[in-house]
């Protein structure tokens, strides 16, 4: 049953991410087309504020540049950033959640717990608004950091919960009475059982980042990772929307909604797929 | 005759009532009163640490990030003049002085705990000074809270009859697309759904207001064109969260309704001959309510800090609004302000939460 | 054990009959025919016990004759006749929503089994017991503290617990608030679905003596549901038996006790210790329960009859009924087999009455 059928949502989330991702990764190679040699980003190459036509199926902006190629960066640089914040997310995610799930009702979880409870908390848009604000010139891998720094919290918890119900299952007890270590015990028995949660930890982490990375960009912070944001900020300062321009911040919005549509179909999928308790009907006698 | 004997004990009729004395009822009461003040005290003495911590954290954060006030006053100037003014020590001094940056850490510490939880002072702004920057922030908060708080109100109270609808119609045909549907949308953040609405409304259909919170003509009085002007300069903004956060509402309604339409007590209900209506409001919705109440309370603390994106996209008048004009002038007393009073309303709303749901959940004590 | 007879009506006279009954689920692309064909009759008055291994269906055969199944289950075929005190019977299956509505608990109560989780957990038990006597028609002047008060005293509850919570009350509690419920309208038949298991011997003693007065006092007729053959012994006049789906046996409970005719019957009651007479080895039954997703052709228990011959391998018997009302679905009381019965009852004689694995060694 576990891989003979797969739940059409994750495959549903799977295509619509993937497709996006592809996209985002062939921008070096896609974007040049509309752009010229010169990159998205030159300045003047063309004609200003040309509406949509063969050579730019996006049209131009007030600085000559192609809105499509534009598009195609911020997306790949939106995708970049998210992915880096998102790994870095889970990846503190995974530390704090399996060291608080495995020493589950010690001192270390509760303090681990207390920790990412206050994280949940925290307001983290306007505290990441503050950095981005006051810490001129962040560069993107900084961003990517920060961001990734604010995103851990969900992830903590949900893998917590997950070991916890792990940790009490009887062949992690055997792993343990056959003098396996607490590493080796992690790392070959709750490890690999853990996969489809990281995957959500992962998807929700990416969404998080993206979505405050993309709101900074809006509000005119972290100018250096020009992401769909960045677009939609410029949009919304030109006021494209009364001037027959609303490409600009149509397609990256549309955009983004298709991918917050797909990482979540991920999500709900990867927990549908995997997670016996919502498989199976109980049976009365 | 092997029926005799084959159970221990035949029945007996006399051996009857084995009712609770009533003496041990109450004082298992007295002795839950005191278990309940108890639990009060503590509640409230560990609402009180986490806001002395918030506060710290907050304190700490904003004095290590690099840049303060005076550097943002002195980017400020060169903004204005266009060249590197230099500051004499004076204006130095006052500033530190008008910012509390005088004295050591510690002295600064204790003048901001002080000032800031004891006086809900939080010192001048910088982008309207010497307005306090208190001032600021409490005008901003009923545009936002009265907005975010009745966003929430509207879209939990939709969720829970679509969720109920969705779980009841399960087997339909339609019911698990529309789930599905749900399921897709729900983490789409407010701001996407505020710039779609933005476009298809404002812009080509030209129905409703896209800016501010009411129409520029007007002043704020309390007749009828002005708050009709409010009202409908609040649906755009108002729908943007609505419509996600009804979509989350949906999907954990449903889940907890097919969860309950699973229970021995629903099947029992149906066998009593109840009549659809009443296993509808007391057994499914009563029991789904609980932890939806939950989720409201939580939400609702999130209410100051919810949807800064839309207050701007919006031009709302709120928090946001505030956050991102602080943010570009970088005023400082604003920002923190604006930190702090996210973090108590939700730290609030969890400990009226904590300290109302064992009056709502029997189960709870 | 006629304790209910007040002369007003007929002892014989059906009130419950049960034909050819199946429920049916679907699931993982096959159908389990959890019941398949099972049919009984439950006389007025009568406190008719429903026998059988877990997983034979009993439970399932209540919520059919409820018609409280579920989706993915289904009532493919069957009916369910209920015989009011007055007018024509009415087949529950055939009923529309409300009319079966307004039967129940007028009509049919239902003691479900696994109380723990039967009490909706958030309402007190005295709108529980309320809730159903509004939804009957009765006026709420009429509901009041002192009636629901009695109601929990007549099965040996404090009134007191009327403002209490379910998750206040002991498993024992519980049980006996859900049958003070089932009792709240004087309903004709009460089906109580495993109300004794799980509980101490004290509780079950409460629970069986409430059922008893019950009958007594409102004249129901009760259909009790158990694995527990002591507990049929202690408290039922006939006896069902259950096996795969179907009913293979009914008759008064002495005559099953003492010369029980289809052959699971007796590997059941071999399998059940005896508090008197010396003491004797237990036999179980050989072999596994069939699965409902694919019972045995033939007589279901043929794979696990050590008097099995051909015939029950192909041709599913018919129920028979002898002289005294006892059924009997077995090709073995046919009178063409009366050579094989005799077979059988020799090596039961041998046997010392019982059956076991110890017959397979010397199959007939």
């Amino acid at each position: 049953m576990r891989s003979t059928h797969w739940d059409g949502r994750l495959l549903a989330g799977m295509v619509i991410t993937g497709l996006i991702v592809v996209v985002a990764a062939s921008e070096p190679w896609l974007a040049p087309f509309w752009s010229g040699a010169a990159g998205p980003t030159a300045v003047g190459i063309f004609a200003s504020w040309s509406h949509p036509q063969w050579a730019h199926p996006l049209g131009t902006n007030q600085f000559g540049q192609d809105i499509l190629a534009l598009t195609l960066l911020g997306l790949r640089n939106s995708l970049v950033v998210g992915l880096q914040a998102g790994i870095l997310g889970t990846f503190i995610g995974i530390c704090v959640g399996f060291t608080s799930g495995y020493f589950g009702g010690t001192v270390v979880d509760e303090a681990l717990r207390t920790v990412t409870d206050a994280w949940l908390v925290i307001p983290s848009f306007p505290l990441i608004a503050v950095l981005a604000a006051f810490v001129r010139n962040l560069s993107v891998t900084e961003l990517a950091i920060i961001l990734g720094i604010f995103s851990w919290a969900g992830a903590a918890r949900a893998i917590r919960a997950q070991v916890l119900m792990l940790r009490s299952m009887a062949y992690v007890d055997m792993a343990r009475l056959s003098g396996a270590g607490h590493i080796a015990v992690i790392g070959q028995e709750l490890l690999p059982n853990m996969y489809p949660y990281l995957g959500v930890g992962l998807a929700s982490s990416i969404m998080g980042a993206i979505g405050s990375l993309v709101g900074l960009s809006i509000i005119g912070l972290g100018q250096n990772a020009f992401s769909l944001g960045t677009l939609i900020q410029y949009g919304l300062s030109e006021g494209v929307l009364s001037i027959g321009f609303s490409q600009i911040i149509v397609v990256p919005v549309l955009i983004l909604i298709a991918l917050f549509v797909g990482l979540n179909l991920i999500n709900v999928g990867l927990d549908v797929q995997f997670n016996p308790r919502l498989k199976g009907s109980k049976s009365r006698g | 005759m092997e029926r005799r004997g084959a159970v221990p004990h035949a029945p007996q009729e006399s051996q009857l009532a084995d009712s609770v004395p009533n003496t041990a009822l109450r004082a298992a009461r007295i002795v839950r009163r005191r278990r309940v003040l108890m639990v009060v005290v503590r509640r409230l003495g560990g609402y009180v640490l986490s806001i002395w911590a918030a506060f710290t954290v907050t304190f700490i954060f904003f004095h290590l990030i690099p840049g303060s006030p005076i550097d943002a006053y002195a980017q400020q100037m060169e903004n204005q003049f266009g060249q590197q003014v230099p500051l004499s020590s004076q204006v130095i001094a006052f500033w530190n002085k008008e910012f509390g940056l005088n004295g050591n850490v510690f002295e600064q510490y204790y003048r901001y705990l002080t000032n800031t939880l004891l006086r809900g002072n939080m010192g001048p702004s910088f982008i309207a000074f010497p307005e306090p920057a208190s001032e600021l922030i409490f005008h901003a908060l009923p545009w936002t809270v009265g907005l975010f708080g009745s966003a929430v109100l509207i879209s939990w109270i939709m969720g829970l009859v679509a969720g109920l609808l969705l779980a009841w119609f399960k087997d339909t045909v339609v019911a698990p697309t529309l789930t599905t549907l749900a399921l897709a949308g729900a983490q789409i953040p407010y701001y996407l759904a505020a710039l779609g609405l933005v476009f298809l409304f404002a812009f080509i259909l030209l129905w409703l207001p896209q800016q501010g919170a009411y129409a520029a003509s007007l002043t704020p009085h309390f007749d009828f064109r002005f708050i009709g002007s409010v009202l409908k300069h609040s649906i755009l903004p108002g729908c943007s969260l609505v419509i996600t956060s009804f979509l989350g509402w949906a999907i954990s309604t449903r889940a907890l309704v097919v969860s309950i339409m699973g229970e021995d007590f629903l099947l029992y209900a149906e066998a009593k001959g109840l009549r659809t209506g009443t296993i509808l409001r007391h057994y499914v919705l009563r029991n789904a309510m609980l932890p939806q109440i939950t989720g409201l309370g939580i939400s609702l603390g999130f209410a100051v800090n919810g949807a800064y994106l839309v207050s701007y996209i919006f031009n709302y008048p709120g928090i946001g609004l505030l956050l991102v004009n602080a943010l570009t002038q970088l005023d400082y007393n604003v920002l923190e302000g604006i930190v702090l009073i996210s973090i108590v309303t939700v730290l609030t709303a969890n400990l009226l939460l904590d300290l109302c749901l064992p009056l709502v959940d029997p189960r709870i004590e | 054990m006629w304790g209910g007879v007040d002369g007003l009506t007929e002892p014989d006279k059906p009130v419950l009959e049960v034909e050819d009954l199946a429920v049916h689920y679907h699931g993982a692309g096959t159908t389990f025919r959890v019941v398949d064909g099972a049919s009984l009759r439950l006389r007025r008055e009568e406190i008719l016990g429903l026998a059988g291994e877990s997983g034979c269906g009993k439970s399932t055969m209540v919520e059919g004759i409820l018609r409280l199944v579920q989706a993915p289950g289904e009532i493919p075929s069957g009916r369910v006749l209920f015989h009011p005190r007055t007018g024509p019977a009415v087949d529950i299956l055939r009923l529309g929503a409300e009319e079966v509505r307004r039967l129940r608990w007028t009509a049919l109560a239902y003691v479900p089994q696994g109380s723990m989780n039967s009490l909706n957990p958030v309402a007190r038990i005295a709108d529980q017991l309320t809730d159903a006597m509004t939804a009957h028609g009765v006026p709420t002047d009429k509901i009041t503290l002192s009636r629901l008060g009695s109601l929990l005293a007549s099965v040996g509850l404090s009134p007191d617990l009327l403002s209490a919570y379910p998750h206040q009350l002991s498993g024992g509690m519980r049980q006996r608030v859900l049958i003070a419920n089932s009792l709240a309208l004087g309903p004709d038949v009460v089906i109580a679905d495993e109300p004794t298991t799980g509980l101490d011997v004290n509780a079950q003693r409460m629970v069986l003596e409430t059922l008893l007065r019950a009958r007594r006092e409102h004249h129901s007729a009760l259909l009790f549901v158990s694995h527990d053959l002591a507990v049929h012994a202690e408290l039922v006049d006939r006896v069902a038996v259950m096996y795969a789906g179907q009913v293979v046996e009914l008759g008064e409970v002495e005559e099953i006790f003492s010369t029980a005719l289809h052959p699971y019957t007796i590997g059941l009651l071999a399998s059940m210790p005896r508090m008197e007479g010396p003491r004797k080895r237990l036999f179980g039954i050989p072999g596994l329960a069939p699965s409902p997703a694919n019972w045995p052709v033939g007589c279901r228990f043929h794979p696990r009859c050590p008097f099995a011959f051909d015939r029950c391998r192909s041709e599913s018997p018919v129920s028979r009924e002898d002289a005294s009302g006892h059924l009997v679905a077995c090709h073995l009381y046919e009178p063409t087999e009366s050579k094989r019965l005799d077979a059988m009852r020799a090596r039961l004689t041998l046997d010392g009455g019982r059956f076991g694995t110890r017959l397979q060694d010397h199959p007939v």
